[in-house]
C-alpha cells in the first residue's frame, strides 16, 4: 500500500519532477476496498465420512506399500500361470494349447527369438506406442514440472527414437547382423535404452532428493538463504523454533505468522466468508490490538492500520480476502528473522559444536 | 574480567552469548526459585531505541563472545543489509511525505526500485553501493535526512550508507562495528553471564523495550539484584516507533517512573544511563533544546552538560518510592567501545559496592 503510493508518486516525479501530495492512509483505505476481488464461493468446510474413506483409498494406492505388494502380486501371478500353462504344454508333446511357437520363454526351446515372438512383443509395442504419443501430447500442455517428470519424458523419448532407428539400421547392416551380434548382441541397444530410461526416471530422481535434503540441512545450518518463510513452513523447525522463542519470552511474532498462514488457507479450505472473518477477528483481538494477550510489536503505521482491518472484518467481510494480513505477516517475517531466527541459528550451531565435540573426546 | 561461562539451565550447552533462551522454566530459570547469592541479576531496562541491547553487545564483545567471533557476525550480513534497506526505504518514504523532490531522474528510478523489488540478496551485486550512495547524496535525500526527527529512522543510517562499498559486495562479513551500529529490535528475553569475582557471576538479561515487550519485564522483577535504565539523550525531537504521536521523553520519564518506584526495586541499586551522547552533542549542535523543554534556559541549550543536567533533574524528579542513594546517573555513547567498556565497568563495580554494603 505505501509502496504503491511511492510508486506512484515517483512515477509522477519521473514525468513532471513534481511531487504528488498524497495520503498515505487514504490509499490504505482505498487498497482494502480494491483488495475485495476474490470472495470464495466453494464450500468445504468438513469431509463427509464417505470422503474421508475415499481420501484414506487414494492415499493406499499412492503408497509404497500398495505398490509393493501390487508388483510382487503380479510377478507371482505371471510367473505361476507361465508354469501351469508351459507345464501342460510339456506335457503334451506335440500339442501347443497354450504357448504360441514363438520360442521366446519356450519352456522347451529356453529364450529364442521367433516370429510368433516379434508378432507378440511388435503388438505390445504399438499399443505401447500409441498410449506414450498420447501421454506425450499431454506432457506438452502441462503448465508445471515441478518433478521434473516432463523434462525426464522427452529426454528419454529422444533416446528411445535414437535407439530405435539405430537397432533398425542395425539389424540391416550385413556384418552386425551376421559377425557382431554373435559377440555384442545388437538388441542391446534398445535394453540399454531401458536402462537409460530407469537411470532417468527412477535413479536420478533419488538424487535429485539426496541432494534438496543436504541442501536443506545446508541452508539451515549456514542460514545463508535466509529464507525464513519456507523454514517456518516446515512443521518440525516451526516447532523447534517455536519452543526456542517461548523460553526467550517472544513466540508471538511465531504465533501470529502461523494463525495469519491457517487464515489465508481457510479461503481454499472451506471457502465460508465467516469462518475466515472470524478467524480474522481472532488475529485482531490476540496479537494486533493494543494490550491484546500476544500483542506482537508493531510499527506506528501498522498499528494504524490495525483498526481498518477490524471494522472490514466486522462490517463488511465479504469484502475481505486472503490478502488482508500481509503487511502484518511480512512484519512477523522480518521480526523473526532478525531476531529470534539468528539466535535459534547460531545456537543450533553451537549446540551441534559441541555435541561433535563432546563425542570426539568420547572417541 | 572473568570468564563466561554458561548458564547451568542451558541443556543443550551453547557457549553464544548472543542471546539465548534464558529457561525452560517460564518464571525465569533457576534464579526464579532458587535465588543464588552467588548471582547477581542485572536488568538492563528502558524505552524502545534506548540502547539496551547495543550496550549487551558491547558486553558481549568485552568477553569475547557471540559477535567477536566471525561465524556469528556472517549471520548478520542479512541484517545488515535489511538495515540499509528499511533505512533507504525510510528515507524515500519521507521525501515522499515531506513533500521533498528528489532531485535526480537515476536516483529517482533508484527510490522505485527500493519501494518495489530491491531485496537483501541484491545488495550482493557491487552495482548497488554506487546506485544506493548516489541516492543517499541526493540533495532531495540529504533535506529529508534534515528533517528525520519528523519520521522513524536509524541512528545508523549515515554510518551504514558511508560504508556501502563493503556491505553491498558478495564477499562482505559484518565487522564488529557494523554489528554495533546495526539496529535490531530486540523481541522478548535474553541473557548473558559472566565472572565477576569472589566466585560471582553477573547476569546480564536484555529487554524488548516497545510497550507490548515491557509486559515480559515482569518475569525478572522478583528475581533482579541491580537495574541498569537507559534512556536516549538524542530522542528528545522524537516520537516512539509504536505511537508516531507520542513524544520520546515523555514515554521514557512515564517508564521511569513505574520502574524504579516499583515496591520490588526498593532495596535494588539503580543506575540510569543517559546513552546517546555522542548523536546528542552532534543534535543541539543544529537543533534547538529549548523548543521541547519550556523550563530550560535557551541561553544554555548549545551547552551539552547544562542540557544533560536538565535531564537529569528531570528523571530524579520522578524518584518519588527509591532511596536516592541507591541511584547512580551516568552519561553513555554505547556505539563507543572503550566509552562502554569504562561505563559498564563503573555501573558494575556501583552494583557490586551496593551488594557488599546490603
Amino acid at each position: 500500500m505505501i509502496s504503491n503510493t511511492l510508486n506512484e508518486s515517483l512515477d509522477h516525479q519521473l514525468n513532471n519532477n513534481q511531487l504528488t501530495n498524497s495520503i498515505t492512509r487514504q490509499h490504505t483505505t482505498d487498497q482494502i476496498a480494491i483488495e475485495k476481488a476474490s470472495i470464495p464461493t466453494e464450500s468445504t468446510k468438513q469431509l463427509s465420512p464417505k470422503q474421508k474413506r475415499f481420501i484414506s483409498l487414494l492415499r493406499f494406492t499412492t503408497s509404497n506399500s500398495f505398490s509393493t505388494v501390487f508388483y510382487i502380486i503380479i510377478i507371482l501371478f505371471h510367473l505361476v500361470l507361465w508354469l501351469i500353462c508351459g507345464g501342460i504344454d510339456l506335457a503334451t508333446p506335440g500339442r501347443k494349447l497354450f504357448l504360441a511357437d514363438g520360442k521366446l520363454l519356450d519352456p522347451q526351446f529356453g529364450c529364442i527369438l521367433g516370429l510368433g515372438s516379434i508378432v507378440v512383443v511388435a503388438g505390445q509395442c504399438v499399443v505401447y506406442l500409441v498410449i506414450e504419443l498420447i501421454v506425450l501430447g499431454l506432457c506438452f500442455y502441462s503448465d508445471r514440472d515441478t518433478w521434473k517428470i516432463k523434462k525426464e519424458t522427452i529426454i528419454c523419448a529422444i533416446f528411445q527414437l535414437i535407439s530405435c532407428v539405430l537397432f533398425a539400421v542395425l539389424g540391416n547392416i550385413d556384418i552386425v547382423k551376421y559377425l557382431v551380434d554373435n559377440l555384442v548382441p545388437y538388441g542391446n541397444v534398445l535394453v540399454a535404452y531401458s536402462l537409460f530410461a530407469i537411470f532417468v526416471s527412477v535413479v536420478l530422481p533419488i538424487f535429485y532428493s539426496i541432494r534438496e535434503d543436504r541442501k536443506k540441512i545446508l541452508d539451515l545450518e549456514s542460514n545463508v538463504a535466509g529464507d525464513v518463510e519456507q523454514f517456518l513452513k516446515n512443521k518440525e523447525n516451526y516447532e523447534k523454533i517455536l519452543d526456542f522463542a517461548r523460553r526467550s519470552y517472544c513466540p508471538e511474532n511465531l504465533l501470529c505468522w502461523r494463525d495469519i498462514q491457517r487464515f489465508k488457507n481457510s479461503f481454499h479450505m472451506n471457502g465460508k466468508v465467516e469462518e475466515s472473518a472470524r478467524m480474522g477477528i481472532n488475529i485482531v483481538e490476540s496479537y494486533l490490538k493494543s494490550c491484546s494477550l500476544a500483542q506482537i510489536n508493531l510499527p506506528s503505521d501498522l498499528a494504524l492500520k490495525v483498526g481498518e482491518i477490524e471494522t472490514l472484518l466486522s462490517n463488511s467481510p465479504n469484502l475481505i480476502n486472503q490478502n488482508l494480513f500481509d503487511s502484518i505477516q511480512s512484519h512477523c517475517l522480518v521480526d523473526i528473522q532478525c531476531d529470534v531466527y539468528i539466535r535459534f541459528t547460531v545456537q543450533s550451531k553451537g549446540t551441534k559444536k559441541n555435541q561433535k565435540e563432546e563425542t570426539s573426546t568420547q572417541i | 574480567m572473568g570468564n563466561i561461562v554458561v548458564s547451568p539451565h542451558d541443556k543443550e550447552g551453547q557457549h553464544h552469548m548472543m542471546a539465548t533462551p534464558t529457561s525452560n522454566n517460564p518464571n525465569g530459570g533457576s534464579a526464579a526459585t532458587a535465588k543464588n547469592k552467588s548471582e547477581i541479576t542485572v536488568l538492563l531496562l528502558g524505552a524502545g531505541e534506548s540502547g539496551k541491547s547495543t550496550l549487551f553487545k558491547q558486553v558481549q564483545f568485552f568477553h569475547g563472545v557471540g559477535i567477536t567471533h566471525d561465524q556469528e557476525r556472517i549471520e548478520l550480513i542479512e541484517i545488515v543489509r535489511l538495515n540499509v534497506l528499511e533505512n533507504a526505504k525510510n528515507l524515500v518514504a519521507a521525501t515522499q511525505h515531506l513533500n521533498i523532490p528528489i532531485e535526480q531522474p537515476e536516483n529517482r528510478e533508484t527510490a522505485k526500485l527500493i519501494i518495489n523489488s530491491l531485496n537483501t540478496n541484491d545488495l550482493e551485486d557491487p552495482s548497488w553501493s554506487k546506485r544506493l550512495y548516489s541516492l543517499w547524496k541526493d540533495a532531495g535525500i540529504q533535506k529529508a535526512y534534515e528533517n528525520r526527527e519528523k519520521f522513524q529512522l536509524y541512528d545508523s543510517t549515515e554510518y551504514l550508507f558511508e560504508n556501502l562499498d563493503r556491505i553491498c559486495s558478495d564477499k562482505y562479513v559484518p565487522t564488529v562495528v557494523d554489528v554495533i551500529r546495526t539496529r535490531t529490535k530486540t523481541i522478548g528475553i535474553t541473557d548473558m553471564k559472566f565472572d565477576v569475582g569472589d566466585g560471582k557471576q553477573l547476569r546480564l538479561v536484555d529487554v524488548g523495550g516497545q510497550r507490548n515487550e515491557r509486559r515480559k519485564w515482569i518475569h525478572f522483577f522478583n528475581t533482579v539484584d541491580a537495574v541498569v535504565f537507559l534512556t536516549s539523550l538524542s530522542e528528545f525531537d522524537l516520537n516512539l516507533y509504536e505511537d508516531n504521536g507520542y513524544w520520546r521523553v515523555k514515554e521514557s520519564l512515564r517508564v521511569f517512573n513505574e520502574v524504579v518506584n516499583n515496591a520490588l526495586f526498593y532495596k535494588v541499586p539503580f543506575v540510569l544511563l543517559f546513552n546517546k551522547r555522542d548523536l546528542f552533542e552532534k543534535k543541539i549542535a543544529t537543533k534547538s533544546f529549548s523548543k521541547y523543554f519550556s523550563g530550560f534556559n535557551e541561553a544554555e541549550e548549545k551547552n551539552p552538560v547544562a542540557c544533560i543536567e536538565y535531564m537529569t533533574k528531570l528523571f530524579l524528579n520522578e524518584i518519588t518510592e527509591h532511596p536516592l542513594d541507591t541511584v547512580s546517573v551516568k552519561t553513555l555513547s554505547a556505539i563507543d567501545h572503550d566509552n562502554s567498556k569504562q561505563v559498564f565497568e563503573e555501573v558494575k563495580q556501583f552494583i557490586m559496592t551496593q551488594q557488599h554494603r546490603e
